[in-house]
């Protein structure tokens, strides 16, 4: 399947892809989850990923961020290969996630998830703990701060204090997404970001990720079933089914698409 | 008296100077032995309780503390200044190389491996011979301070008192750092931390090896506590001992630490006439805390004592 970029004038003058998956294969044993997948991202924006359940949607997320190793195929992340490589190596590039079912640490308040966010930014040394120098006690108090900030950015800042684990579905999600800011990272894969969240709060993760990608010029990758959500904050889809691409384009030609119409209801 | 409120800890550490003028013999070297014991519940804690692995071979870190600061005393004379600190890296390196199964093994497996390494290094005392002393252990020399010979359990309490200032704030500031939040992080779910970045392999080996030097120098205060070791004082009954303390007290809490160590150390003292029921009792504090004060009894003081914040309650950073 050819790979196709949205709006490239001159593929020549373009900096290299923020992101650039060519022939991606994952089996597990005798089954592909994902067969012969090429995915590109040029500019920051939002992107989404759909399909029916079991299309490969978090395998893709997972093969990206190194959970899952691939059969055959490059990632190229900024012309880094990253296949192979750990996940936590993976996240220090800038290349941070959430997960499908809450990776909250539920026995943490918010405040010291969000905090503990800053992972991939801090400066701070063991040597700087242990003998509490000044940067080591300005950066941690940097974090809090600005980890108050992120959770204001999502509504949540009157929870600060409460455990984690306490917190509804939908606010852990929220959490979790707050978590994953903190790191500023520079491309943010959301695995089914809406999920359990009511409308009101949908509309302001949909303002809340607009502006993430344009204030920060972050690449957004998410996933959801929820189709009016996604037809909404996304610029662009890839359609998968039975892990391979069938379709990609804005979201009202995928709307029109009859392949991705076929997928999804089935022929008549 | 403004430097005093401004450090809490440096108020309480020169109040702790003057214990010895409140206690006799008896109950001095009890104090020595809580000290002791709030360092190896710490130790425990770091990797039980915060990073949420399932390693019993802190008996077994308490006793290599412990022959390593006795048998470098013994053999070749190595004053207790340095035994100790060796004490403490040997135990942190034996730390690091527990930490490695802990990096593959299962909860319930990586339990009966080192509940395995803790018989085992019984065994080693045991069986050492000339070298270990065999069962029947072997006496600590005093310790010599430039020619001055500390002989008595208030002399040795200084010792005890120096060493554990230093290494109780020393893993109080870590664990209240963000490499306490690494450890919970690890502890509730190493592909959420992976993907914050965060080397789940790292901070579980680095978890092993703090825990194995702290509970290593706190053996080698144990050995001049307690002035004559054996290799029955590290196996499975002090394990227990261990456990008790650390889920009493309340698991992953500094604050727990104390309290557990604390309490199951001086309970004993109030209990001489029921000794033969001593395991029975450690058996319902088991009971009575998991039914009734599931985070041990300092979680159960910040949850329901009116008055006390929340705040602290779920944040490494504060409890």
């Amino acid at each position: 399947m050819k790979s196709y970029t949205p709006q490239t004038p001159d593929e020549e003058k373009m900096p290299p892809p923020i992101l650039d998956v060519k022939n991606l294969s994952v089996r597990f044993g005798g089954i592909t989850a994902i067969q012969d997948l090429d995915f590109r991202i040029s500019e920051p924006g939002i992107r989404g990923v759909i399909g029916p359940n079991g299309a490969g949607k978090t395998t893709f997320f997972n093969t990206i961020t190194g959970f899952v190793q691939p059969s055959e195929g490059e990632i190229l992340y900024r012309d880094q290969n990253i296949v192979g490589i750990a996940p936590n190596r993976i996240a220090r590039k800038g290349v941070v996630r959430t997960f499908q079912s809450s990776a909250v640490f539920t026995e943490m308040s918010v405040l010291e998830n969000v905090m503990t966010g800053y992972h991939r930014l801090s400066e701070t040394t063991f040597l700087g703990i242990a003998f509490k120098l000044k940067k080591a006690l300005k950066e941690e108090n940097e974090i809090k701060s600005k980890a108050i900030e992120s959770l204001k950015a999502v509504n949540l800042e009157h929870l600060i204090h409460h455990r984690a684990g306490d917190l509804s579905y939908g606010q852990q999600r929220l959490v979790e997404i707050a978590r994953a800011l903190m790191s500023s990272p520079s491309l943010l894969l959301l695995d089914e970001p809406g999920a359990g969240l009511s409308e009101a709060e949908r509309e302001h993760l949909i303002d809340l990720l607009r502006s993430v990608s344009e204030d920060h010029q972050t690449c957004i990758i998410l996933t959801d079933h929820a189709m009016d959500f996604i037809m909404e904050v996304c610029e662009y889809l890839t359609v998968l089914n039975f892990g391979n691409k069938i379709g990609e384009g804005t979201p009202v030609e995928i709307q029109q698409d009859s392949k991705v119409i076929e997928a999804y209801l089935g022929r008549d | 008296m403004k430097v005093l409120k401004a450090n809490k800890f440096l108020f309480v550490f020169i109040l702790m100077l003057f214990i010895p003028a409140v206690t006799n013999n008896y109950t001095q070297y009890i104090v020595n032995m809580i000290l002791v014991y709030i360092l190896v519940t710490l130790g425990f804690n770091i990797t039980l309780g915060y990073t949420g692995r399932f390693s019993f071979a802190n008996a077994s870190f308490l006793g290599i503390g412990a022959y390593v600061t006795g048998l470098t005393m013994v053999k070749f004379n190595m004053p207790f200044y340095l035994a100790i600190p060796l004490s403490g890296v040997v135990t942190a390196l034996i730390g690091l190389l527990i930490g490695f199964p802990a990096l593959r093994l299962h909860k319930y497996y990586l339990a009966i491996v080192t509940v395995a390494f803790t018989s085992l290094m019984r065994f080693v005392y045991i069986h050492g011979g000339e070298f270990t002393f065999g069962p029947s252990g072997f006496d600590i020399p005093y310790p010599e301070l430039f020619g001055w010979v500390l002989s008595t359990d208030k002399q040795v309490y200084y010792i005890v008192l120096v060493v554990f200032a230093l290494l109780f704030s020393f893993t109080k500031t870590l664990i209240q750092s963000k490499l306490g939040r690494e450890f919970v992080a690890v502890k509730e779910s190493d592909s959420g931390a992976e993907a914050l970045s965060i080397n789940s392999k790292h901070t579980v080996l680095m978890a092993f090896t703090l825990s194995g030097f702290i509970v290593g120098t706190a053996g080698g205060l144990f050995s001049l506590a307690i002035r004559r070791i054996t290799p029955d004082a590290f196996g499975m009954h002090e394990l227990i001992k261990h456990f008790i303390m650390v889920v009493l007290g309340g698991i992953g809490s500094i604050t727990g630490s104390v309290i557990g160590a604390i309490v199951i150390i001086i309970l004993p003292e109030f209990m001489r006439f029921i000794l033969d029921y001593q395991e029975f009792i450690y058996g319902m504090i088991i009971v009575l805390v998991v039914l009734f004060a599931p985070e041990g009894v300092y979680g159960f003081i910040i949850r329901y004592v009116p008055g006390v914040s929340h705040e602290k309650l779920y944040a490494p950073n504060t409890r």
